[in-house]
C-alpha cells in the first residue's frame, strides 16, 4: 500500500520522470543496437561457415565473462553519462541475441533447403523463403531474453556511477535509508519489464501464428 | 527411343564419421519416358542416394547420368522431388506451400493462386487453403507435398518412400490418386520403396537393388493390366507369382 502511495507521489510530483526517462533512453538505445548487431552477425556467422567457425571461439570466450563485471570498465571508458550504460546493455543484449540467432540458423532443416533449391530458388530466395522464417522463432526468443538483460545492465551501470536513472533512484534511496523509495523504484522497473515483454509476446504471437500451440499443463490439475 | 534418364555405371562414395562409405556401385539403369519405375531394396542400399544424385543434391558422383540429354552437374531444377516426410514449410499456409514454386519462378500472385486452387481441388483439399501444416492430417500434408511439385509441371517426378509414414488406408488412397495423376499428366515417375506390394501395384518395372553397396540386381517387368486396382491388387491374376518371384531374390539381400 505504501509502495502504491509512493508510486503515485513520485509520478504526481514528477520526480520520477527524469530517472525513468534516462533509464528508458539507455535501454532503448542499448537494446536496439545490441539486437540489430546480434541478429546481423548471428545471421552472417550462421550462413558463412568459415566466418562462424572463426568467430565462434571468441564469442564463446567473451560470453563467458559476466558483463556486469565489465561494467566498471565501461564506466571508465565512457564516463558516467548515458553512454556507459548503453555500452553495457548493448553488450549483454548482443550476446544473447547473437547466440540464439546463430543456433536457430544452424538448426534449419536441410531438406527445406534442398526442396526449395530444386524448385529453382536463387541464393537470395533461399534466404528469404527458408532461412529467415525458419530462424525467426529463435530470434524472438533472443529478443525476449534481451529485455531483462537490458534492465539489469541499466541498473548495474547506474549503481556504479550515474547522476540519474531508476537504478540511481534506487541507490539514492538506499543511501537515505528510504526503503519505501527503494521498492517504488523496483516496482516501476518490474512494471517496465512486464510491459515490454508483453509487447514482444504480442509480436511473437502475430509473427509465429503458424506454430502449433503447446498445451501448458497446470500443476495439480 | 532414348531413355529420358540414362544412368551408366553410377558410383557414389561419401564420408561418414571419418570413414569412406561406398553407397552405390556401378548402377546402370535406363528409365523410359512416361514410365512408372520403382526401386526396391533393403535399408541402406543407396536407393535414396540415387534419387538425390538425379536431383543434383548429391554431388559429386562417378559414372554418367544422362538426364533428358544432358549431364547433371548441379541442382536439377527440372525434376519434382517428393521426400518421405512431407516437409511442408510450417510458416506457410496450404495454398502458399502449393504455389511456392511458382512464386520462385516469378509468376504473378493471381495466376499462381488460380493454378494452386485447381490442384487443391483435384486432391480433395478444398476448404483448407488457409490452414497451416500443423493443422493438417498426415495424408493431407502428403497430398500437399505432391501437388507443390506438380505445380511447376516437371516431366519427371522422383519420390522417396513418400507413403512410408502413412497409415495403411491412407496409403492405398494416395497410391490410387498418384496413379490417376500419372496417367492424366503422362509423367515419368521414379519411385523408391521398401514395400514390394506397393512396388508391384504401381509400376511398369520393379528394379531390385542389392544391399550396400547398392547396385541393380535385377529388373522385373510388371505385366499386370492397367488401370490398376490398388485396393484389390492381391486378387489380380499374376500378382502373387510375381511377388514370390521378386521376393525370392529380395530376401537374400536382407541381412538377418
Amino acid at each position: 500500500m505504501e509502495i502504491g502511495r509512493g508510486i503515485v507521489e513520485v509520478v504526481a510530483t514528477g520526480t520520477i520522470w527524469p530517472h525513468f526517462d534516462a533509464t528508458l533512453k539507455e535501454m532503448a538505445a542499448g537494446y536496439v543496437i545490441g539486437a540489430i548487431t546480434g541478429v546481423a552477425l548471428g545471421f552472417l556467422c550462421g550462413r558463412i561457415k568459415l566466418l562462424g567457425d572463426i568467430l565462434n571461439p571468441y564469442i564463446t570466450l567473451f560470453n563467458g565473462i559476466p558483463k556486469v563485471a565489465l561494467a566498471p570498465v565501461f564506466v571508465i571508458w565512457f564516463g558516467i553519462g548515458l553512454m556507459s550504460k548503453i555500452a553495457i546493455i548493448l553488450t549483454m543484449v548482443f550476446f544473447v541475441v547473437f547466440i540464439n540467432t546463430f543456433a536457430g540458423l544452424r538448426s534449419v532443416n536441410e531438406d527445406y533447403v534442398a526442396i526449395i533449391r530444386i524448385m529453382g530458388a536463387s541464393g537470395w530466395q533461399v534466404v528469404r523463403e527458408v532461412f529467415l522464417p525458419a530462424t525467426l522463432p529463435f530470434i524472438i526468443v533472443g529478443l525476449r531474453a534481451g529485455i531483462p538483460f537490458s534492465v539489469i545492465g541499466a541498473v548495474v551501470g547506474e549503481f556504479i556511477a550515474s547522476t540519474k536513472g531508476l537504478g540511481f533512484f534506487i541507490n539514492y534511496n538506499q543511501g537515505t535509508y528510504d526503503t519505501n523509495g527503494i521498492f517504488v523504484g523496483v516496482t516501476i522497473l518490474a512494471l517496465l519489464v512486464v510491459v515490454l515483454d508483453g509487447l514482444l509476446s504480442l509480436l511473437e504471437r502475430r509473427l509465429l501464428k503458424w506454430r502449433p500451440e503447446v498445451e501448458a499443463k497446470s500443476v495439480g490439475a | 527411343m532414348d531413355p529420358i534418364i540414362d544412368l551408366t555405371h553410377i558410383t557414389k562414395t561419401y564420408r561418414s564419421k571419418g570413414k569412406s562409405v561406398l553407397a552405390l556401385k556401378d548402377v546402370t539403369l535406363p528409365v523410359e519416358k512416361g514410365s512408372f519405375t520403382t526401386i526396391v531394396g533393403p535399408s541402406g542400399c543407396g536407393k535414396s542416394t540415387l534419387l538425390k544424385i538425379i536431383a543434383g543434391i548429391s554431388l559429386p558422383y562417378q559414372g554418367r547420368l544422362n538426364y533428358k540429354g544432358r549431364e547433371i552437374t548441379s541442382i536439377n531444377t527440372d525434376v519434382g522431388f517428393v521426400t518421405q516426410d512431407s516437409n511442408l514449410f510450417p510458416w506457410l499456409t496450404l495454398i502458399e506451400n502449393v504455389e511456392l514454386a511458382l512464386k520462385i519462378r516469378g509468376v504473378s500472385k493471381e495466376q499462381r493462386a488460380q493454378t494452386a486452387q485447381k490442384l487443391i481441388d483435384t486432391m480433395q483439399l478444398t476448404g483448407f487453403e488457409s490452414h497451416y501444416p500443423f493443422e493438417l492430417s498426415g495424408g493431407m500434408q502428403k497430398r500437399c507435398s505432391i501437388i507443390r511439385t506438380l505445380i511447376y509441371d516437371p516431366d519427371i517426378i522422383l519420390m522417396d518412400e513418400p507413403f512410408g509414414p502413412l497409415d495403411a488406408q491412407t496409403r492405398l488412397v494416395l497410391q490410387d490418386e498418384l496413379l490417376r495423376i500419372w496417367d492424366t499428366n503422362k509423367k515419368t515417375i521414379l519411385f523408391v520403396t521398401h514395400d514390394l506390394t506397393e512396388a508391384i501395384a504401381l509400376s511398369d518395372k520393379v528394379v531390385l537393388f542389392t544391399g550396400r553397396p547398392g547396385t541393380v540386381k535385377r529388373i522385373f517387368d510388371v505385366p499386370l493390366p492397367r488401370p490398376r486396382n490398388v485396393f484389390e491388387i492381391h486378387n489380380e491374376k499374376g500378382f502373387t507369382d510375381l511377388y514370390h518371384e521378386i521376393w525370392s531374390h529380395f530376401k537374400t539381400e536382407i541381412k538377418v
